[in-house]
């Protein structure tokens, strides 16, 4: 018994050894075809980059920052490709691990869930693909793994500073509408606009209901909100689609212009709400440095050998009166001839 | 027993894959008379049947009804054609209402433009079912009941309804006292017999020697998928059917 | 003919015969009798339940997936289920938006052009189980799939917006002071309910759900009804997606996702046997109004939406448990 237990430890060791034989010998002839010593590669590349979900206007930018980033460090192409909806986190594991097994270059890509995919990450570290975070990160999130995010939590706490503004002296009603409960960026925000909102005494945070990401829900919850409080006088919807549901139930309610919204994101319609007056404030991410940043950043680490250093991509708050700025125009309709990113 | 028989198969053959479930079956039924046709478990009694019926399209031989040869597409054909089928698994809808399975595929529609648009005369259909029933002194509670609330025996006193409603030339009938209990059984057998009386022939199939002896004026004997043996009812023994389905006695010529 | 059976007072008659109706609708009585229930309770724990804007906007907020599940319904009769219906409304929804957009549709011409799209899935998926023979589970598995990557492809995954205003009438648009979301859904649960219980179709429906064999061998065209079931789905379907997208005043490549699941827990609940045979179009209004109560009122008293969820499936759990309660009450009896 002991001696064959020995014996099946000794040829699992085996095993083990021929694995790491092989795994770098697969290094070693990437070494090759670079200029050898720091693992870098010349030639083309091949960047998967991976949204939470295709179907916003928040990711097509992110695309487009990608592109950008690609088109301008040449010879780069991005492989874009996403699940159909945020909730779909095993589907995403699954995405990222095919572009493992396709040997891409690089991974640049958003996580749905920060723990479903940390071990999709670490698979593609072990396989020797570099990744870059987007968007948001995984816990634990690995040394060598940077994030190029907005800074959720201080951008929802002056969410709540607008907020608190805009309604003024006295006491308010307001309300939350978050997106996705359990994710980490709706974590953040929620976390952000309450911890901003106690600075507030006469702010009374009375209804908080989560859309699901859907226009359709977002708008049931808020007539459901507004219903159960007449009084309401202050939104803020954590997402596009849940202020885009906002909006419309506020307008639905007749109540438009009374109730105060502060908005995230810059969705076509949330732009023209608010220079309708229907919104007063939108918090703005600039989802184009997200792309752009991730996509710069890989491909210089694996032609150059440099270390990828997480960064803030910062955020903008757009309102009626600095909609038409220079500075706020470059967020909202980034292009690559002048993009929103600092050189 | 003279004349063209009403219907006749003659050399049916049907296959299931590799099973041959008929090789060459022959059925004669005159006008006017109950044929009793018999044979062990798996001998083809259900499956001629289905051909007969129009449920299986057979691979081989004919069918003659009243003298012409007969194709049947479908159900449907060997219904317009008379000839009425209660199945051995009866072929009910236990969702719907004794009245609506009773009225299936033939539905009463109402008069005038909403009739044209298929709305159904639901109270023509539940007064019919329910005169149809006294009238053959079947006793359900109500026609509005749906097929799942009855009972085994009152389900196939439905189904034999519903043949014997709609048929004018022929019912046949696979094993319609199956589930029966004694009382259900003789007003199965007192239906049989006034359909002979109102002049339509009858196909019984039954594993109750007795009582096909009882009711029949003829019995035919299916072993193997064909024909192998015909008796007159009058004539024969219980002794003498047990011997034909078990192949010891024969009456056919087999090539 | 002798008869044996004593001839019986007419006061166990009516008692047989309510007994009768009642077992037969046990899961739509329940259902009413919790929905009932919800209502008084609600109207007492919150004053603002009982109003007259909130009861319009529940049905308003109903209105899409009551108009889906009575679709849902329909299939399910069958001994089928649509679970593409999220992804096909999602489509008619995008194009009805896109049409007006890009091509100048009236809301009217783009809700003609959303049913149109939602029928020809409706084609896709009958034609695949009836001519094909797929498994429903499988035809419309493959149409869930296949719907969304269209509304993708069509979309560009960029939402549909910049729509004008007209393009609300049919989801905000009031008629009579009555929204006129509300007045579609009661059109439609109307003629439904009328065309499965009153005419010859809806009765050959529940044949072949019931006993698709005994259907065929009644002379019942099987397939080309089961065809036209999907088809019909399909309008409702596209008119439900096209409804949604005119709440929101946008084409949502997103929308209906999970939505299959809300629709076939109303039928369900509503009384719907997926093994077919079974469902009627009040019980699964019911069905589609007690889920939407139980949102509503957790909104109205603030409770969390993980109860929400919790308590819908508890109500799942309890129909579909009175469902097999009675069958096998009946079994027993058979
Ligand atoms: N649909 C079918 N597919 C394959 N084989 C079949 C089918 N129907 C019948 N058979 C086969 O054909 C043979 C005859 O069956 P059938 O049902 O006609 O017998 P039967 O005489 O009616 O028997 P029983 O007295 O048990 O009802 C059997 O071997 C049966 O297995
Ligand atoms: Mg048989």
């Amino acid at each position: 018994m002991a001696i064959s237990k020995a014996r099946s430890g000794l040829a699992v060791l085996a095993a083990a050894a021929a694995m790491t034989v092989a795994a770098c010998g697969g290094v070693e002839v990437r070494d090759e075809s670079g200029d050898g010593g720091e693992g870098t590669t010349d030639g083309p590349l091949e960047l998967a980059v991976v949204p939470k979900a295709v179907g916003h206007e928040f990711w097509n930018t992110v695309r487009a920052g990608a592109e950008c980033a690609a088109e301008r460090a040449g010879d780069v192409t991005v492989e874009w490709d996403g699940v159909a909806a945020e909730t779909e986190v095993e589907g995403q594991v699954n995405l990222i691990q095919n572009f493992v097994t396709r040997d891409v270059d690089g991974i640049v890509y958003a996580a749905t869930d920060s723990a479903a995919l940390a071990p999709a990450t670490q698979g593609a570290l072990d396989a020797g693909i570099p990744v870059a975070m987007i968007d948001s990160g995984t816990d634990p999130q690995p040394e060598e793994v940077p994030l190029y995010a907005t800074d959720n939590r201080a951008g929802a706490v002056e969410a709540a500073d607008l907020l608190a503004e805009a309604l003024g002296e006295g006491d308010h009603d307001v309300a939350l509408i978050e997106f996705q409960p359990g994710s980490q960026t709706n974590t953040e925000r929620v976390e952000g606009f309450t911890e901003g909102l106690s600075q507030y005494e006469n702010l009374n945070l009375v209804g908080q209901q989560p859309s699901h990401s859907d226009v359709n829900e977002a708008r049931r919850v808020t007539e459901d909100i507004l219903t159960a409080n007449p009084d309401l006088a202050g939104i803020f919807a954590a997402n596009e689609p849940s202020v885009l549901g906002a909006v419309q139930a506020v307008e639905a309610a007749g109540r438009a212009g009374e109730v105060v919204i502060i908005g995230w994101d810059a969705a076509p319609d949330e732009i023209a709400a608010l220079r309708e007056g229907q919104i007063s404030a939108l918090v703005v991410q600039n989802p184009f440095n997200m792309g752009y940043l991730g996509v710069a950043n890989m491909v210089e680490h694996l032609r150059e050998g440099t270390p990828m250093a997480s960064a803030d991509t910062g955020v903008t708050f757009v309102t009626p009166e600095n909609i038409d700025s220079e500075e706020v125009r470059a967020v909202l309709e980034p292009s690559c001839d002048n993009p929103p990113v600092d050189q | 027993m003279s004349g063209e028989p009403v219907l006749q198969a003659r050399g049916i053959v049907k296959r299931f894959g590799h099973v041959e479930a008929l090789s060459g079956a022959d059925l004669t039924v005159h006008h006017g008379e109950v044929v009793a046709l018999i044979g062990d478990n798996g001998a083809g009694k259900s499956t001629l049947i289905k051909v007969l019926s129009g449920v299986h399209p057979p691979d081989g031989g004919e069918i003659r009804l009243g003298g012409r040869a007969v194709a049947f597409a479908s159900p449907v054909d060997a219904r317009r054609a008379g000839v009425e089928t209660v199945y051995q698994d009866l072929a009910v809808a236990d969702d719907l209402s004794v009245a609506a399975n009773l009225y299936l595929g033939r539905e009463i529609r109402r008069r005038g433009p909403l009739g044209r648009i298929g709305l159904l005369d639901k109270r023509a259909m539940r007064r019919g079912a329910a005169e149809a029933l006294e009238q053959l002194g079947v006793r359900i509670p109500r026609v509005t009941t749906p097929i799942s609330m009855l009972s085994g025996g009152q389900r196939q006193s439905v189904a034999v309804a519903r043949a014997v409603i709609w048929a004018t030339d022929v019912v046949i009938l696979d094993e319609p006292t199956a589930a029966l209990g004694v009382v259900q059984t003789r007003r199965v057998l007192e239906l049989v017999q006034r359909v002979r009386d109102a002049g339509m022939s009858v196909v019984l199939v039954s594993h109750n020697m007795p009582q096909v002896l009882e009711v029949a004026d003829r019995v035919e004997v299916m072993r193997l998928g064909r024909r192998t043996a015909r008796f007159t009812a009058a004539e024969a023994t219980v002794d003498d059917l047990v011997a034909a389905m078990t192949g010891a006695l024969t009456t056919e010529s087999l090539d | 003919m002798t008869t044996v059976e004593q001839a019986v007072g007419w006061r166990d008659r009516l008692g047989e015969w309510l007994r009768e109706r009642i077992s037969v609708a046990v899961s739509e009585v329940t259902a009413a009798a919790a929905l009932v229930v919800l209502f008084v309770a609600l109207s007492l724990a919150s004053p603002h339940f009982l109003t007259a804007d909130n009861l319009f906007n529940i049905g308003s907020q109903t209105a899409v997936i009551a108009i889906i599940a009575v679709a849902q319904t329909m299939v399910i009769i069958t001994k089928g289920i649509d679970l593409s219906v999220g992804s096909v409304a999602a489509l008619a929804g995008v194009v009805g938006a896109m049409v007006v957009r890009d091509l100048g549709f009236s809301v009217w011409e783009a809700t003609a052009v959303a049913v149109g799209v939602g029928a020809s899935a409706g084609l896709v998926n009958g034609l695949l189980v009836s001519l094909a023979r797929l498994p429903p589970f499988i035809a419309t598995l493959g149409m869930m799939s296949a719907a969304r990557g269209l509304v993708f492809i069509v979309t560009g995954a960029v939402g549909v917006y910049s729509l004008p205003e007209s393009f609300q009438l049919l989801g905000n648009g009031v008629i009579a002071g009555i929204p006129f979301a509300i007045v579609v859904t009661a059109a439609v649960a109307l003629a439904a309910g009328h065309l499965l219980s009153q005419s010859r179709f809806g009765q050959h429906v529940y044949a072949m759900g019931s006993n698709l064999e005994a259907a065929r061998r009644a002379g019942i065209p099987v397939r080309r009804n089961l065809t036209a079931v999907y088809v019909l789905a399909g309008v409702l379907v596209g008119l439900g997606g096209m409804i949604a997208a005119s709440r929101v005043n946008s084409g949502q490549p997103n929308y209906g996702i999970g939505l299959e699941l809300d629709v076939i827990a109303a039928a369900v609940i509503g009384g719907a046997s997926l093994f077919g045979g079974q469902g009627r179009i009040m019980g699964t209004l019911i069905g589609a109004f007690l889920i939407a109560l139980v949102r509503n009122g957790s909104v109205l008293l603030g409770i969390n939406i993980h109860y929400q969820q919790l308590i819908v499936g508890i109500i799942i759990w309890a129909a579909v448990y009175f469902d097999q309660f009675r069958r096998r009450r009946l079994e027993s009896r058979g």
